[in-house]
């Protein structure tokens, strides 16, 4: 009998491989090599050349350098040289790149739904603004020249320009100002430097205001700058991605925030004699009430009044979700914020957010309401009113009433079908300018030609100004100041108090909001300037050149604005005094229809109020807390869920007075259980692409569960109504991470304020839970198989401090952006097919008052003992000579071996050869190779970009600097909160190493012995020691003597509970 | 030949099954969700190396393709736009390759002459008394020139995408042109291949390379370790 043996074998293979190489094509296709005609000056190709402009992706216009390569822009990044995010870049901002390349994009200019040239739409909006009875302006914020501009055309049409946020929260604020204060304006909050941080719903590490807050809210955190760690406190009817960071939460019953901020005024100025100008406004205040009425502990109440009156703090108003009497919650914020003496202080006036242009909620419902009637023209800037406003306006409907001229790149609820179109290119492709703060001018440059056949907005509207023979018969620079809203009559406005009560010495920049006309007319051009370009360098020169008192010429600074993005001045803190001479008055707000539960809105961290839904990063990316991606959702207690017996399959039912909705739900153990809260932001029916697609996953506009109401300051009424939830058939849209908590395992750790300093090496004060070591293995050295790898140049690690990450996600954004990351969309998703390389893990260990989420942003470990190197079969993955776990693509044959064995669930295989379409071809990174099917890949610790800064530095014969490795990584630098730092631990001054060998330094699963190159940093509790003994000093180097010392005595500190350690 | 008929015994039927497999997988894969695919567009997949693109688009011929590595050597020469002749530029007239290729030292592209910087020269040298071939190819040029046109090269040393290469470490480390691209100087009229570009050709250099010892003293060794990681070409 034949067998089959070794050479037959081997002539058996021999002729698979061949008949194999036969069906293979040795050939490729011939490619072209494009040269330039003429070499443009600063490109050299393959070297990336950056541009200062600004992010127009929220109101607050942070500075953004822009990466361009060949031509084309293919990341986006913080302007370390503006004040506002000090070159960090937040996840709606990184998204921002995607409008650019947006395979929904007009290819030109459309009259009702055909396309047409530029002189054919620009006649058609011409003819249709000739013959209105009144034309009307709706859009997004603009400020600056651009809002100059526009406020100039509207101002000569005999109409004025309406800007509006829907999310800003800032008419509420600015209503309580006025009434507080006598202040027109809202105040700039300070948060390094508070030792208590107390929030009534301002999502301020979110959606709510600008990037400073929260730098500021992480270094108030740090003990290594100030040497205190602050004490945050959210009074807030659900968890949100602020409240999430919470050491303390009080949920309040929604709508009961205002009198319970009055109340916690009043005790705070029993508690501190205090007698100031507030007092009177005080005298309303019932406590108990108050206390009874929002459902809280009054020890809790009382212990956080007593964090307000030993230390310096800052407290912030309520966000986007408040309720009727928002502006007396903001009043009543304005007043503890008098009380514990931080007006002038945390809390001033000195460089104020511009929000005087902007329009109340009011005011947009009115023009709503006067569309067909008095308003026949409709000129429509990015805004989507069809979404964003409630169902019972009608918005659609009055829309297609009217002519509506969009400056509109993409489709959307608002474009009706007879629609004139006259796209104005994205950012990255226009000029403009922005003036979110005063003293803080940021300059939009052109980075990149139009993909599209468009025109800059500034360009279309002098042109339609020009051939409307519009003159500019007033300073064109003086916005018209909508009045928001007549103070509230039943808190009078001390006449005694005008806008003068800023502090007249206050250094006011006189271009930043409403500058004196007689400076501004000579020199701004009108409708007569050649272009945008000129109209914007005349505004500039005049305004904000003649302020800065710069030498040299005008020339010269509007480059060195070019170069750093703008002009910034600092501001001083500017206090101001109370005007407000009578009690306060709050009324508990009455919510309307029926139904066992209050409804809570708000944004989505990444889609915010819809803007963003046709960016595949923004709906990509897992919401924080719950994780769901692609879809509306709604937030339940459990106990709810329970009672209403929801299983992960069902999907729920929301119905209120105004309507109902279905979509998925979540289980948020930090939500009251009388309150239903559903996120904003998808659900649009004639969007992209991208937005339809997350309609079509379970995204529904819960826009159209509220009814057209605002509140006397003209905001809109958020938390207005009851609610009912049912259960409803599936499926439910699975969130991305499953575990709640960590189920004990060994990766993630808080430490106590209590135990700060008490330790020595890594790790020596985290209570770690792993296994024990006997004591002889270590002793013999016998805990490591192999030799620890060699690194003798670099070993490059990560350190993440956990106590800054506020878990925002643009890390996530910045991966997909640096590294080509696939979006695989709601149906891959569902089978768990996400390719994002960072996984921000959500742990929720604590509830009630003390929520305890721990946010964990986790990556490739780069471990020095990998477990996935030895599992490979073809050695496609192995640990590099720099500490890098290296995947070599083209040799991965897709055995995912490598992935059952990471015990950090750090790699991804790529089921399908995920594609994009077309029009993103452009935006991906040339650095960085795209992963076909069968392909396992990961975090590359972003190689390179290390190999960008390796190339650079042997160019000097040198090594990568510490400076230039510090936030290297795409993650590292987007960090808004710089939790994220990276370097090489060979180097024993890096900030790196330091970190790496900080007392709360720990490694994910400890255990395992895998020695991984990132080393988190554990978040710092006020509560008390958790420690079961007193440190174990072993640390992290060489044998790990946990076994030794893991029965050592229990002679660990037990502070006070919540004891104040300042 | 009993063995060989065993062999082929043997091998038919994986043959048909690895066939069956490939031309199933290839063919099942359609989503049905034709919406799902156009928004999140997914590539094809084999189980096996596809079918030959040559039966599956007869547009394909040799005439538009060539062969993926290995020097070619010069009957390998690539129809160009342009005849451009390296020997007369940097042989004859002794023009620096990095005066067209001006990136090489800077980029990792070395960056392909824009047709100005031709003009530099060709405005002033004239036609005049020039062979046929060479007035058609200076009259192209102009055209291309005039037009405002990029004169569309084809590319002769094409690397597949996942190899990472970068002209400026390798100029800056001292290794020649020459040694990669031939002595264009004197053998090119029209350039074609002589390197391989495999990757075995390429980490011959990467091991014994005199630049090597030359550049890093001591340091040497490191940096030949540091060279023969595969990271250095495929990231």
């Amino acid at each position: 009998m034949t067998i089959l043996n070794r050479r037959d074998f081997m002539k058996v293979a021999g002729v698979t491989a061949a008949a194999g190489a036969v069906a293979c094509d040795p050939r490729v296709p011939l490619e072209k090599v494009l040269p330039y005609v003429v070499q443009p000056e600063q490109i050299v190709p393959g070297v990336p050349t950056w541009f200062a402009t600004q992010c127009n992706e929220c109101s607050a216009h942070c500075g953004v350098e822009a990466k361009n390569r060949e031509g084309r822009i293919i990341k986006l990044e913080g302007n370390r040289n503006h004040p506002g995010n000090n070159g960090r870049l937040c996840s709606m901002g990184l998204a921002g790149l995607q409008a650019t390349y947006s395979p929904d994009r007009f290819a030109g200019p459309m009259v009702a739904g055909a396309a047409k040239t530029w002189e054919e739409a620009q006649a058609a909006a011409v003819g249709a603004i000739k013959g209105a009875k009144k034309v009307a302006w709706l859009g997004n914020s603009r400020t600056g020249a651009t809002g100059a501009l526009i406020s100039a055309f509207m101002k000569a049409l005999g109409s004025e320009a309406t800007f509006f946020e829907p999310m800003s929260g800032a008419t509420s604020l600015r209503a309580a100002c006025r009434q507080v204060f006598g202040v027109d304006g809202v105040p700039t909050y300070e948060l390094r430097g508070a030792h208590t941080v107390l929030s009534f719903g301002a999502e301020f590490l979110s959606t709510w205001g600008g990037m400073d807050l929260r730098q500021g809210w992480a270094d108030s955190r740090d003990p290594a700058i100030g040497g205190f760690v602050s004490r945050t406190v959210c009074v807030e009817p659900r968890i949100g991605n602020t409240s999430a960071v919470a050491d303390l939460h009080l949920q309040a019953v929604p709508g009961s925030e205002a009198a319970l901020a009055l109340a916690m005024a009043k005790m705070l100025a029993d508690k501190k004699g205090y007698s100031g100008a507030a007092s009177a406004a005080l005298a309303g205040a019932d406590v108990e009430g108050a206390i009874k009425a929002a459902g809280v502990s009054a020890e809790r109440v009382a212990e956080v009044v007593g964090f307000l009156a030993a230390a310096p703090s800052v407290v912030l108003p309520g966000g986007v979700h408040t309720a009727a009497n928002a502006t007396a919650l903001a009043a009543a914020t304005l007043l503890l914020n008098e009380v514990a003496g931080n007006i002038g202080g945390s809390v001033h006036f000195g460089q104020q957010p511009n929000v005087k242009g902007l329009a109340s909620y009011q005011q947009v419902a009115e023009l709503i309401g006067q569309l067909g009637s008095t308003v026949d023209v409709l000129l429509l800037d990015g805004s989507d009113p069809a979404y964003f406003m409630p169902g019972d306006l009608k918005a659609a409907e009055a829309l297609a009433k009217v002519t509506v001229i969009a400056f509109a790149n993409e489709p959307s609820d608002s474009l009706p079908a007879n629609a004139i179109v006259l796209p104005p290119g994205t950012t990255l492709e226009s000029w403009g300018d922005g003036n979110a703060r005063q003293g803080w001018h940021t300059l939009q440059q052109a980075t990149m030609m139009p993909l599209k056949d468009t025109q800059q907005l500034g360009d279309t509207v002098l042109s339609l100004g020009k051939a409307l023979g519009l003159k500019t018969e007033a300073p064109p620079a003086a916005v018209p100041v909508p009045e928001a809203a007549a103070a509230d009559p039943a808190a009078p406005v001390t006449p005694a108090a005008p806008a003068a009560a800023v502090d007249p010495a206050a250094p006011v920049d006189p271009a930043a909001v409403a500058p004196p006309p007689a400076v501004v007319a000579p020199t701004v051009l009108g409708f007569e300037a050649e272009n945008f370009l000129a109209y914007l360098k005349s505004w500039w020169k005049s305004e904000v050149w003649a302020a800065a008192g710069m030498p040299g010429t005008f020339d010269d600074f509007w480059v060195a604005c070019l170069q750093r993005g703008g002009h910034f001045t600092p501001g001083n803190a500017v206090g101001a005094s109370v005007a407000l001479a009578g009690p306060l008055a709050i009324s508990a707000p009455a919510m309307g229809g029926a139904g066992d539960m209050t409804l809570v809105v708000f944004p989505h961290p990444y889609v915010y109020d819809g803007r963003h839904a046709n960016k595949p990063w923004a709906q990509e990316v897992p919401e924080p807390l719950s994780s769901f991606t692609w879809s509306t959702w709604a937030e339940v207690h459990p106990k709810t869920a329970e009672r209403l017996g929801l299983t992960k399959e069902d999907k729920v039912t929301v119905t209120t007075e105004a309507g109902s909705i279905t979509v998925g739900w979540f289980g948020s153990p930090g939500i009251r259980e009388d309150v239903v809260a559903v996120v904003l932001g998808n659900g649009q029916e004639n969007a992209g692409r991208y937005a339809r697609s997350a309609t079509q996953a379970g995204g529904a506009n819960a826009n159209r569960l509220l009814l057209n109401k605002a509140d006397d300051g003209g905001a809109q009424v958020f938390v207005q109504a009851k609610a009912s939830v049912s259960k409803a058939a599936g499926p439910n849209l699975h969130p991305y991470l499953g575990n709640i908590d960590t189920d004990g395992r060994g990766v993630n750790f808080t430490v106590s304020i209590n135990d700060l300093g008490k330790g020595s090496g890594p790790a020596s004060i985290v209570p770690e839970h792993h296994v024990p070591i006997d004591p002889r293995v270590v002793k013999a050295g016998l805990t490591d198989m192999y030799p620890e790898p060699e690194h003798p140049t670099y070993r490059f690690a990560m350190a993440v401090d956990l106590n800054r990450c506020t878990g925002c996600g643009a890390c996530e954004t910045a991966c997909f952006s640096e590294n080509n990351l696939a979006v695989v969309g709601p149906e891959q998703l569902r089978r768990g097919r996400h390719m994002g390389w960072i996984r921000l893990s959500r742990y929720w260990e604590g509830e009630g008052e003390q929520p305890d989420i721990r946010f964990q942003p986790v990556i490739c470990q780069h471990c020095s003992h990998a477990p996935c190197e030895g599992v490979c079969p073809v050695l496609a993955t192995y640990h590099n000579l720099d500490g890098l776990n290296a995947m070599v693509y083209n040799r991965c044959v897709g055995t995912r071996y490598c992935g059952n064995n990471c015990p950090y669930t750090a790699r991804r295989f790529n089921y399908h050869s995920f594609r994009w379409p077309e029009s993103f071809h452009l935006m991906l990174n040339p650095d960085v190779l795209t992963r076909e099917v069968g392909v396992m890949e990961k975090c590359t610790f972003c190689v390179q970009r290390l190999r960008f800064a390796k190339d650079q530095a042997r160019d000097n014969k040198e090594i990568a600097s510490e400076k230039t490795l510090l936030k290297i990584t795409a993650c590292a630098q987007a960090c808004p909160t710089d939790a994220i730092t990276f370097g090489n631990k060979n180097d024993k001054d890096s900030t790196l190493y330091k970190m790496f060998q900080d007392e709360r330094a720990y490694t994910m699963l400890f255990e395992l012995n895998t020695k991984p190159g990132v080393r988190y940093l554990a978040r710092i509790n006020h509560v008390e020691s958790a420690l079961h003994h007193g440190g174990h000093g072993g640390g992290h180097g060489g044998g790990h003597s946990a076994g030794g010392d893991h029965d050592g005595g229990h002679g660990g500190d037990h502070a006070a509970p919540s004891g104040d350690h300042h | 030949m009993a063995q060989w008929k065993r062999a082929v015994l043997f091998a038919a039927p994986i043959l048909v099954a690895a066939a069956s497999i490939a031309v199933v997988a290839g063919s099942s894969h359609a989503d049905p969700n034709t919406a799902t695919e156009e928004v999140f567009p997914i590539g094809e997949k084999f189980l096996l190396p596809p079918p030959s693109p040559l039966l599956a688009d007869p547009s394909r011929t040799w005439d538009n393709e060539r062969v993926a590595y290995g020097a070619v050597g010069s009957e390998g020469v690539l129809e160009q736009p342009i005849a451009y002749s390296h020997k007369l530029h940097a042989g004859k007239l002794q023009i620096q390759c990095e005066y067209c290729h001006f990136n090489a030292r800077r980029s990792r592209h070395a960056g392909v002459p824009t047709s100005s910087t031709c003009m530099n020269c060709h405005k002033y040298v004239p036609k005049d008394g020039r062979s046929p071939e060479a007035i058609a190819a200076l009259t192209t040029l102009q055209e291309y020139h005039d037009k405002g046109e990029p004169i569309p090269w084809v590319k002769v040393h094409d690397e597949p995408d996942f190899v990472y290469f970068t002209h400026k470490r390798h100029v800056k480390g001292g290794v020649t042109c020459q040694e990669c691209h031939g002595q264009v100087q004197d053998d090119m009229t029209v350039a074609y291949r002589t390197g391989e570009l495999t990757m075995g050709w390429c980490l011959n250099c990467h091991e014994n390379h005199p630049k090597v010892d030359e550049n890093y003293g001591a340091q040497a060794e490191l940096r030949r370790a540091e060279l023969k990681d595969c990271w250095t070409c495929h990231q």
